[in-house]
């Protein structure tokens, strides 16, 4: 391989590495805030939304991503929602990563002492009040390990894209691969890519949990 | 109290008025009545399960209570007696401001760990009951000053020891300007050698005029601090009165023997 070759495989990787963080993005960002909502529903929700967003998180932990994906992105259509197949993605796998989310915060809100919320009410604060000044930003401290955790997980599981003919990293690496005729070294490329944003993610999650230490 | 004969003593600020409660089949309080003047201190003793503390949870009602009424200056905590009889809850706004103006200390002092010192003090009046941070600032640092930790306003409480903790406890309820002070058990999750710290600030209090409602086992403390003292058993009052009379004349077989437990018990 010449070195030019090199230079330009190593751009096309780059661009695909980008589309898997772009994508990464959506899924934790949809994740978090349906993530939260369903934590929040199952604490404090009306019951019967309560036991609503227990089923859903018992459901979609309980089937694969890639029957998700391939389940939705190939019958939306029939349904009259044509979407892109990177919206699909982000919607689909966000839905998917908040049930875990879910539970990670759920954790995370229960294990705030209950003295803690006596602690406020004696005060003088309202529930709504509470929750923000109080118990939220004590569960966002303890949630922040096992959400990072979740976010990983997400982050590699946009290679599923692939399968289902969308264009991310690993599309990018198998063409690579495929023009160079150097299967393994394009394949290794890729999984440094991988390695390089998950590694990123923990040390940008390690320095936040440091500043937020106060116990 | 009748509307036509002004009464002789000004109205107790706390009223307590056969106050029942139940955890399911349990009473575990039972017609309870007792008045707390203004500028009073009131120790509430006896052995653990005799209801002391559940009775102080529902003077800012952290607790329900389903019999009696509880009112603090002529107006009822947390529930409305309406003209038929019934009763409702009041809503959570009203019960909100009632509790703004009742402090609570807690035996596990219950500070936000999140928060610093100061913020501990701050956060409730200037977020919550909307004060200027100005001069809830001013009064918060007068208060640590008073208890002694001026010095740590920018620590956070872990790195407290307990005994500094409970006192920061203390000045962030009286930072709210409460008319009512509530203390449960305050000393009780402390080591013993950090206990005096706590109880020295208590007494300051007490000397200024605050009126306060004290769970306590620290019968030496609430002898010498009190101005009346209530002895609860099995989520009864049984006997109550000065420090004189309950700790030297008690009248009540249940009160003496206990009492004679805490003698021998060389806590007295």
């Amino acid at each position: 391989m010449t070195s030019a070759m090199l230079t330009s495989s190593a751009l096309y990787l780059a661009q695909g590495a980008l589309v898997t963080i772009g994508l990464s993005l959506g899924i934790i960002a949809v994740a978090t805030v349906a993530g939260m909502l369903l934590a929040l529903l199952r604490l404090y929700g009306w019951r019967p939304l309560g036991l609503l967003a227990a089923a859903y998180g018992l459901v979609a932990r309980g089937v694969p991503l890639l029957v998700l994906l391939i389940g939705s992105y190939f019958s939306l259509p029939y349904l009259g929602l044509d979407m892109p197949l990177w919206l699909v993605v982000v919607l689909i796998g966000g839905l998917y990563f908040a049930a875990y989310a879910a539970e990670v915060f759920r954790a995370a809100l229960a294990a705030v002492p209950r003295t803690q919320w006596d602690a406020g009410r004696a005060l003088g604060m309202r529930r709504f009040q509470l929750f923000t000044i109080v118990i939220l930003p004590q569960a966002r401290r303890l949630s922040l390990p096992p959400f990072l955790n979740v976010a990983l997980v997400a982050v590699k599981n946009t290679s599923l894209v692939s399968a289902i003919g969308g264009w991310e990293l690993v599309a990018a690496g198998r063409e690579i691969g495929e023009r160079t005729m150097e299967i393994l070294p394009a394949y290794l490329a890729v999984a440094a890519f991988y390695f390089v944003i998950c590694f990123s993610i923990s040390q940008i999650g390690r320095h936040v949990e440091k500043k937020m230490r106060y116990v | 109290m009748s509307d036509l004969i002004p009464p002789a003593t000004p109205a107790p600020l706390v009223v307590i008025d056969r106050v029942g409660k139940s955890f399911g089949p349990v009473e575990v309080l039972k017609e309870v009545s007792l008045t707390v003047a203004a500028g009073d201190v009131l120790s509430l003793i006896g052995p653990s399960g005799s209801g002391k503390t559940t009775l102080l949870r529902c003077v800012n009602y952290l607790e329900t209570y389903e019999r009696g009424l509880i009112t603090i200056a002529g107006e009822s905590v947390g529930i409305e007696q309406l003209p038929d009889g019934r009763r409702r809850r009041k809503s959570d706004r009203q019960i909100a401001a009632l509790r703004a103006q009742v402090g609570m200390v807690f035996q596990h002092y219950n500070l936000f760990p999140h928060l610093d010192v100061l913020e501990n003090l701050t956060v409730a009046p200037c977020r919550v009951h909307g004060e200027a941070l100005g001069p809830v600032r001013e009064r918060a640092l007068a208060l640590l000053e008073r208890v002694g930790l001026a010095d740590k306003r920018h620590r956070y409480p872990s790195e407290l020891s307990g005994g500094q903790q409970q006192r920061v406890a203390i000045a962030r309820a009286l930072t709210m300007q409460p008319r009512l002070l509530l203390l449960d058990e305050v000393t009780s999750a402390l080591d013993p050698e950090l206990v005096g710290e706590v109880l020295d600030v208590i007494t300051s209090l007490a000397a200024d005029g605050i009126t306060m409602m004290i769970v306590t086992h620290e019968m030496a403390f609430a002898r010498e601090v009190s101005t009346s003292v209530a002895f609860m058993a099995e989520g009864r009052l049984i006997e109550n009165g000065t420090p004189e009379a309950i700790f030297e004349a008690p009248h009540h077989e249940r009160l003496r023997s206990f009492m004679q437990r805490y003698r021998a018990g060389n806590r007295l």
